[in-house]
């Protein structure tokens, strides 16, 4: 099975397990990332602002993971 | 959801924490359940748990074998056309083995709280459904155990493959037990 019948949800169970492995994936490389930004002396502003999400969610999330 | 639960598996459930914050793991995970169960001196899960040669300390050592987090599924990303092995060789290049694997280990987190994964929380409401279904008034140690067992992916399960026990089996046991005892 390709890309377009796992997007297209010809069978809901390896669709919808995609889409979580997928999100899965995303959430452990933002949380590499955010963790490296940290290292580099980057404020929570800046990681947020390229996230494209706000200050106070960034910070909430990863405040507590990272130093 | 606590209140219907034996002081048994209530007490699985405050080692289940102790044990995840001494394997400094982010989250009481279903392995973590699983030793909390295997503390206990009697009850179905207990006794089960004995029975198959499994105890404390083996246990533990199994569950700090274990990941912190569930390992992706390369199978479901390829349906996307996303190779993992591309991508962790990528992540592994710039920031290390391991760190596409979830948290690292070697940083405790001091704020282990209550917080469990979603598949220990599937798990309990496994138990629970258990009860309901079986009209038992209490969520003991055994409906725990089952709960575990029932949830189908977890790292108690990897646990239990890994020291060659088979879940089936072990479930049937405490089950068993669970009525031997009422």
């Amino acid at each position: 099975m390709g890309l377009a019948e796992a997007a297209s949800g010809a069978d809901p169970a390896s669709g919808l397990q995609a889409a979580r492995e997928l999100r899965e994936l995303a959430e452990r490389l933002e949380a590499l990332q955010v963790s490296n930004a940290r290292k580099h002396g980057w404020s929570w502003q800046e990681i947020a602002f390229f996230l494209g999400v706000s200050k106070q969610a960034v910070h909430k999330k990863y405040a507590s993971r990272t130093r | 959801m606590f209140e219907r639960f034996s002081t048994q598996a209530r007490h699985a459930v405050q080692l289940a924490l102790s044990e995840a914050r001494a394997l400094r793991a982010s989250r009481i995970g279903a392995e973590h359940l699983l030793l909390g169960l295997a503390h206990g001196r009697s009850g179905p899960a207990a006794a089960a748990l004995r029975a198959a040669g499994l105890e404390v300390a083996g246990l533990r050592e199994l569950a700090a074998a274990q990941p912190d987090a569930a390992p992706l599924d390369a199978d479901s990303l390829a349906l996307l056309g996303i190779d993992l092995d591309q991508v962790r060789l990528a992540a592994e290049t710039a920031f290390g083995p391991g760190s596409l694997d979830g948290p690292a280990r070697s940083e405790p987190d001091r704020r282990t709280r209550a917080r469990m994964t979603s598949e220990a929380k599937e798990a309990m409401a496994l138990a629970l459904r258990l009860a309901q279904t079986r009209g038992d008034k209490e969520i003991s140690s055994g409906h725990l155990l089952a709960g575990i067992i029932d949830q189908g992916n977890n790292g108690a399960l990897r646990v239990l493959t890994a020291a060659e026990v088979d879940p089936a089996a072990l479930r049937a046991d405490a089950i068993r037990r669970m009525a031997a005892a009422a």
